[in-house]
């Protein structure tokens, strides 16, 4: 009897691991491989990187005005990152390889801006050549590698930088927390994109779960990368560091970081995401006798997907007015 | 690195000298089909006609199995993961362990679904990667209009790839040769190290190239060639094909 | 006017910017069609004077001329017009996918037609033996080739003047030699003025018709090969070497006293060298 049950224990646990195993191979490199996502959520993605994009081609474009080196070396970068990304890390607990992202560093090095940028490209490549992620998933790619992973990395290293924390440990948690946020950026895509009539979190917890085997201690990994990188370009080479403005913290920077933890935590304030519908309309219509019917298309995520695009909308907003001006305006030769 | 389409020996095939612009603009729409498809008719259309593409144009089996391993691990995956935690009616249920196990046919359709998709998408693409040549890509995308800027980092990006993993692979052979990758925690600084490097050896690259541009004229702008004109029967024939598959699609 | 000085270059001194001297102490004149080279070991500041004669560098204390402009003067587009300078390493030029549009970057940037432009590359390339690798990626042509599309590249843009550096580094001994061929080529039939550093001492006597030795930043000698090339200990002294048949012949003369009348530079002026002094030896006996 007492054999049969540790038979079953054994079995139950080469089942999971093998499960484990599966699992951590599709996590390589957090792509999200061509054609998981359906039409309109590729599309979705797609839109909603496209002005992150732009946004790093116009800065890319008033820099090079200035220095003419500067196209040639985010090409250069671009090819690094590719390249780190291709190279496979050993991940002790999943018993198999794995890539970093090498967002991280791209974004502390030259800006989140530049970094999408940069983070396009290589997918680009990367889509067409390796299948690595794909050309319908590129949007979803870029919004969780490029525009999340860098804007962690980014702002993760500017924060501790303002707290005058060193910066190994600053560039460590830097690459961390680009790896982590790109994790939970791809699992929600992921969910999104594959979850059917199925509700949204417990499919959501699942892919976690499930990934936490690889993206936990890769994450580590990158960080200790991402640190070793930093040290050794400080060593070496300090005056690329104050060149390229990354021991600086600017004040275009503190006000961004500000604005982004207070949104972050009124995000995490307001967990639940109620709609003004379900707190306002459904608890008067419900006392005057009108109970809500079934919505036709249930997604499951309260107004989550409405702020998403309130979101979306109000930096295209802003980024739109902003440059309005220069549709118009002759460019002083 | 040999993934990329030049280093495949080429076999005599139209489908090489088709205008990268068309082959383009030919993969999005199908793409696009693949994506928006409710069903498997015309998934398993698409597979059976890419595998016999691929047939002939006789790659080596390696190239293959590199380039489809991730794609079908993760089908297989959202097969598993579809099956046996959405849906409702009960195909079978294993009591196992104290666990319950069941499966659900409505999870197992939309998993084979979605990895028929998976891979029709992919056979897809890898086709227009396999005979492509990534030069020819460009100049595509920059008649489609992709952003100048976007092109030529693209360019850059595509030539250094190949100079800085040469460089890569000296400075890894060097730090194995010396025991650099032993074990975890000095593998894993060796690897910093080397990442470091790469992103030095970028920065020195970068002042050397910008002057022998500017030797050569270069003040931020890369000037392009004109494009060739288009054949018409290369479009008459692809908008025939896609006509064929959108009907294949209705149905 | 075959003897109009192109370039020259008086520098006192130039220090890099952490304070150690990298060059001084150096006077230079190159004529026109003239092929001059710039002999010196490594570090001792070759390429730092090419990128100095080139206008990249400008904080020096001392005047470039380039036809009797000061370099430090002119704009970059007027110095890229006349002046064109090769670095040692092929891969940070080349930065097109395929040759084609490497070559035809600059060619491209003058404003020619595409006509132009297309005549100009295939030009280039064919003077420099590249024709029928057009449209092959870069990263897939040898060293060699590389090298030779690094000069192809600015053959298409007309310069009149090239500047090398290190040309013949790296290249198997077959490929110096046609290195070397194809840059007298330039030189005797297209009447490019030609300036290259190398310490490459057993090759150049064969084809340069000038030289500079310069040692920890200062040119200690100069002139023709025969002038330049005289005794072992003068070469050590800039951590060079006699070419290899020069020193046979010198030892032979004067540690063998054998009679010699000059000391020759190559093969082929050696071997008539020693068949004289063996009929002499032969008559005396």
């Amino acid at each position: 009897m007492k054999r049969i049950k540790l038979l079953k224990f054994v079995f139950c646990f080469c089942l999971i691991s093998t499960f484990d195993f599966l699992f951590s191979r599709a996590a390589r490199a957090m792509h999200i491989s061509e054609g998981i996502l359906p039409f309109n959520w590729a599309l979705l993605w797609f839109l909603i990187a496209v002005p992150f994009v732009a946004y790093g081609l116009y800065r890319l474009k008033k820099i090079s005005n200035s220095d003419i080196s500067f196209k040639p070396l985010v090409g250069l970068m671009a090819a690094v990152v590719f390249i780190i990304s291709c190279m496979p890390i050993p991940v002790p607990t999943a018993g198999t390889c794995s890539h970093p992202c090498g967002t991280g560093i791209s974004g502390i090095l030259l800006g989140p801006a530049i970094s999408i940028l940069i983070t396009a490209v290589a997918l680009l490549i990367q889509a067409l050549f390796l299948a690595h992620g794909g050309l319908s998933t590129w949007g979803a790619d870029i919004v969780s590698m490029g525009v999340v992973g860098s804007f962690a990395g980014f702002l993760t290293f500017k924060a501790l930088r303002l707290l005058k924390i060193n910066l190994a440990v600053s560039a460590f948690f830097a690459g961390l927390f680009a790896d982590w946020a790109t994790y939970l950026a791809t699992s929600v895509e992921l969910t999104a994109g594959i979850k059917g009539s199925a509700p949204f979190l417990p499919l959501f917890w699942k892919i976690i779960v499930a990934f936490i085997p690889t993206q936990l201690p890769l994450g580590i990994l990158e960080g200790a990368m991402t640190s070793g990188m930093i040290m050794l370009l400080y060593k070496k080479r300090p005056d690329l560091l104050i060149k390229m403005k990354v021991l600086k913290v600017t004040k275009a920077v503190v006000v961004f970081l500000s604005i982004f933890f207070i949104s972050c935590f009124s995000l995490a304030n307001a967990a639940e995401w109620p709609g003004v519908d379900e707190t306002v309309v459904e608890k008067y219509a419900e006392e005057h006798g009108r109970a809500a019917r079934a919505p036709l298309i249930n997604t499951d995520q309260g107004d989550l997907l409405l702020f998403v695009f309130l979101l979306a909308g109000a930096i295209g907003g802003f980024v739109g007015g902003y440059y309005w001006r220069k549709l118009t305006e002759q460019k002083p030769k | 690195m040999h993934l990329f389409a030049e280093h495949f020996k080429r076999e005599k095939s139209r489908i090489y000298t088709l205008d990268a612009r068309v082959k383009l603009i030919f993969t999005l729409v199908l793409l696009a089909m693949v994506l928006s498809y409710n069903g498997f008719f015309f998934l398993l259309f698409i597979l059976v006609a890419s595998a016999a593409i691929c047939l002939r144009l006789r790659l080596p089996l390696k190239v293959f199995l590199l380039r489809f391993c991730e794609p079908l691990f993760i089908a297989g995956i959202l097969i598993l993961l579809k099956f046996f935690f959405s849906g409702e009616t009960s195909i079978f249920t294993l009591n196992f362990a104290g666990f319950k196990i069941i499966g659900y046919s409505e999870g197992l359709y939309e998993g084979l679904r979605i990895a028929c998709r998976i891979l029709a998408a992919v056979s897809i693409v890898a086709i227009l990667g396999f005979t492509t040549l990534f030069t020819e890509l460009i100049a595509a995308l920059s008649w489609l209009k992709a952003p100048k800027g976007f092109i030529e980092i693209l360019m850059f990006a595509y030539r250094y790839i190949f100079v800085l993993s040469d460089e890569a692979q000296v400075i890894y052979n060097a730090q194995k040769n010396r025991l650099g990758y032993s074990n975890v925690r000095r593998g894993l600084s060796s690897f910093g190290i080397l990442s470091g490097s790469l992103v030095l050896k970028a920065f020195e690259h970068n002042q050397n190239l910008t002057v022998a541009m500017i030797q050569r004229g270069y003040d931020g702008n890369i000037p392009v060639l004109k494009h060739k004109p288009f054949k018409a029967h290369e479009i008459i024939l692809s908008a025939a094909t896609i006509a064929l598959f959108a009907f294949i699609w209705k149905i | 006017m075959e003897n109009m000085i192109r370039l020259s270059a008086k520098i006192n001194s130039f220090k890099y910017p952490d304070g150690t001297i990298a060059l001084s102490d150096i006077n230079l004149a190159i004529k026109k069609g003239e092929f001059a080279g710039i002999l010196g070991a490594n570090g001792s500041g070759k390429t730092t004077l090419l990128k100095l004669i080139d206008g990249l560098i400008k904080n020096f204390d001392g005047n470039a001329y380039l036809d009797s402009d000061n370099i430090a003067k002119l704009s970059p587009r007027q110095i890229y017009k006349k002046v064109g300078l090769v670095f040692q390493n092929p891969d940070e030029q080349l930065f097109a996918p395929t040759l084609f549009e490497d070559v035809a970057f600059g060619p491209l940037n003058m404003g020619f037609s595409a006509a132009e432009v297309k005549k100009r590359v295939s030009d280039a390339l064919e003077q420099t033996e590249l024709l029928g690798f057009e449209h092959k990626s870069n990263h897939n042509l040898s060293f060699g080739q590389k090298k030779r599309a690094c000069i192809a590249g600015l053959l298409a843009m007309g310069h009149e003047i090239l500047l090398l550096d290190e040309p013949t580094a790296g290249l198997d001994p077959m490929g110096e030699y046609k290195m070397m061929c194809l840059l007298t080529k330039l030189n005797k039939e297209c009447g490019v003025t030609i300036l290259m550093a190398t310490h490459s001492v057993d090759l150049v006597p064969l084809f340069l018709d000038k030289l500079y030795i310069l040692s920890k930043g200062s040119v200690t000698r100069s002139g023709t090969p025969e002038e330049v090339f005289t005794a072992p200990e003068d070469m050590a002294d800039v951590k060079l070497r006699l070419p290899q048949i020069a020193e046979l012949i010198w030892r032979l003369k004067h540690e063998d006293n054998l009679h010699f009348e000059k000391i020759p530079l190559t093969i082929g002026e050696a071997r008539q060298e020693i068949l004289k002094t063996m009929q002499n030896a032969n008559c005396k006996m």
